[in-house]
């Protein structure tokens, strides 16, 4: 064998060895069975194959997640635990992530970046999008007004403020329909009724309906003077000023979380319709893509979670109650990956004329020797590339699709919720609600 | 040849070594007597608390309130705490029972004052429904201090001022707390100390 073979060879079969090595599940690979489970509403069978997986990871294995996929473990794995009714693990997991995807954030990730563009779209640092980012708070503070915790409720509606401001500041425009009307309800309950209302106006402006807010909005208007244009729509010829004190009521706060947002998946693309989508993102010289055997794009595509708005029932002590929807998260994801889906077939596009520059190189070292040699190691060097190139397929996939949620006044004492929902078991629970308090029932059903 | 590998797994086993973690002590008297000093997030430590009650105090006692009441009283007055609120967006629960036994020590260390037991305090508290974190509620506050024989509390709260921009992380914290005289409601006492923390690439 000529010299020139036998280098292009080398570097064909190093790449086939690295290849071997690495093993090739994507993110949604990985999940697969922690899915399945959660399909069956068996979310302990789904916490045990994601800490199988992922090797029970706590908060003091953050410190080595450089690259975040720990971080996302544990949003999975804080839904899954609060779906189970394990308010305080469930908060564990995710102040946990919470905290070190903000370190996270502060970091930069020039080696993973570059790696994006050059060999394979799951190199860089996860960062959450930003309808990620504010479900966290607006989840956490679930889990400790759950417990009753109403000042810990208020530290989650103080993040998920800062995290909605830091984005505002960033000029990403992300609202959250669900932290807005959970952070109202927590300063309403504290005695802040004009801040309440202002998140009210927040809430409606990010989508949630009129019903879900009207009786509220309308109890606390005729002493707190804030008015948005959403507020000011609702209550209409109804607004009325009068002095006096608004008490917070005693009630029972039921919220529902269903279904599962849509999730990221390989695929693969043909190069043409691929540049058609990456449209004014790709500027490239595409005569390398030309010179590719493989004339495939690597992606993430977005494939359809869980459907949500699947309650079929809510009763308080036995009367039937309607829960109004508050967010709906999954058009959120879907309108987020549109947005950024330019940016990710153009990151492909780089990627295919990268192993392309590879293959070219290795049959020029091949150039000297037999030429079926230098053909064949360009072609494995390229095939063994697009092996490599693994889609960024990391997203919040446990993430509930659908919220609703009901208020209630009732009279202080014990009370019995009901909740029945598709594909699970109803679910009973017996509150006590102290005068002039409050208890929170949240159902978490991501199946 | 064999000295290119011996020295090669020399480094290697350097390497290893380096990277393997490392427990240690810190503080006065050790070999790590700075441990301490470095900030390792935006939330509250030990060095914070430390300075912002040491701060408050410093005030207090400076006052005038505290030079002619408490020290021109009789007998040591009695001081109860209430609870102090967390109104930041960190969940500094643990740093708050820090914060309250450090100003617990200090009030007592001052041999100028009576300092009610937090434990036993807790127990009444719950029996008239003042709940672990609950704003000051005057007429609980009465209620509780008779039961405790108590003149005064120290309540107050904790804010912050938390914002983010451009890979840097601030929260600027306010320590404001207050002595009221229980019988009559009024403010004997307040001010507030701040501290910064920050987080920045």
């Amino acid at each position: 064998m000529k010299p020139g073979s036998s280098q292009a060879l080398t570097v064909a079969l190093c790449l086939c060895a690295v290849w071997l090595g690495s093993g090739c599940a994507t993110y949604s690979d990985q999940l697969q069975l922690a899915l399945v489970a959660a399909n069956r509403a068996d979310y302990a069978t789904a916490i045990s194959e994601l800490d199988r997986v992922a090797g029970n990871p706590t908060a003091n294995d953050l410190a080595s997640d450089r690259k975040g996929d720990l971080s996302l473990t544990l949003l999975e794995r804080g839904i899954l635990r609060q779906a189970g009714g394990a308010w305080r693990e469930s908060s564990n997991d995710l102040s946990a992530a919470d905290e070190h995807l903000e370190w996270l954030d502060l970091t930069v990730d020039p080696v993973g970046t570059l790696g994006e563009y050059l060999y394979s779209g799951s190199s860089k640092t996860y960062r959450p999008q930003p309808s990620e980012k504010l479900a966290l708070n607006a989840f956490n503070l679930l889990n400790f007004l759950a417990r009753g915790d109403l000042n810990g409720a208020a530290v989650e509606a103080r993040r998920f403020t800062v995290m909605r401001e830091t984005l505002d500041s960033a000029d990403i425009k992300a609202l959250s329909a669900l932290g807005a009307f959970l952070a109202g309800y927590v300063f309403e309950r504290q005695g802040q009724g004009d801040r309440a209302l202002r998140y009210y106006e927040e809430a409606l402006a990010a989508g949630a309906t009129d019903r879900a807010l009207q009786s509220t909005v309308e109890r606390l208007a005729p002493v707190f003077p804030y008015r948005g244009p959403n507020l000011r729509a609702m209550l209409g010829s109804r607004d009325r000023r009068s002095s006096g004190r608004v008490d917070p009521p005693t009630e029972i706060l039921v919220v529902i979380a269903t279904g599962r947002v849509p999730y990221r998946v390989p695929a693969r693309v043909d190069v043409g319709t691929a540049i058609g989508w990456a449209g004014a993102m790709w500027s490239g010289d595409a005569d390398w893509l030309a010179r590719s055997v493989a004339k495939v794009v690597v992606y993430p595509a977005l494939r359809e979670g869980r459907p949500g708005n699947t309650v079929r029932g809510l009763r308080i002590d036995g009367e039937a109650l309607e829960a109004s929807r508050v967010e709906d998260l999954s058009g959120q994801v879907r309108r987020e990956y549109e947005a950024m889906k330019p940016q990710l077939i153009a990151a492909g596009l780089t990627r295919l004329a990268a192993r392309a520059a590879v293959a070219e190189g290795v049959r020029a070292a091949a150039k000297n020797a037999d030429g079926w040699i230098g053909a064949l190691a360009g072609i494995a060097a390229e095939g063994t590339l697009v092996a490599l190139d693994r889609p960024d397929t990391r997203s919040w996939t446990m993430l509930p699709s659908v919220v609703a949620a009901a208020r209630k006044q009732v009279e202080p004492g014990s009370h019995a919720v009901e909740v029945r929902i598709d594909g699970a078991p109803a679910r009973r629970v017996t509150v006590d609600v102290p005068a002039g308090g409050f208890a929170a029932v949240v159902v978490t059903a991501p199946h | 040849m064999r000295n290119s590998i011996t020295l090669f797994l020399t480094a290697l086993l350097g390497l290893s070594l380096g990277c393997a973690p490392q427990a240690m002590r810190g503080g006065p008297g050790t070999s790590n007597p700075d441990l301490d000093a470095p900030a390792m997030s935006v939330k509250l430590d030990r060095e914070d608390i430390t300075y912002l009650v040491s701060d408050y105090l410093g005030r207090l006692e400076s006052s005038a309130y505290w030079q002619q009441e408490v020290k021109g009283a009789p007998s040591r007055p009695v001081m109860a705490i209430w609870p102090i609120q967390n109104q930041t967006s960190q969940h500094i629960e643990d740093q708050m029972l820090t914060l309250l036994s450090s100003i617990e020590t200090s009030l007592v260390n001052t041999a100028a004052v009576q300092v009610v037991d937090r434990g036993s305090q807790e127990a009444l508290a719950r029996e008239i429904g003042v709940q672990h974190g609950a704003i000051y509620d005057p007429s609980k506050a009465q209620q509780l201090g008779r039961q405790i024989g108590a003149q005064y509390f120290v309540t107050g709260r904790i804010t912050s001022v938390d914002e983010k921009l451009n890979k840097q992380h601030r929260v600027q914290y306010s320590l404001f707390l207050q002595i009221l005289e229980i019988e009559t409601g009024l403010i004997k006492f307040q001010n507030e100390v701040t501290r910064s923390k920050a987080v920045k690439r």
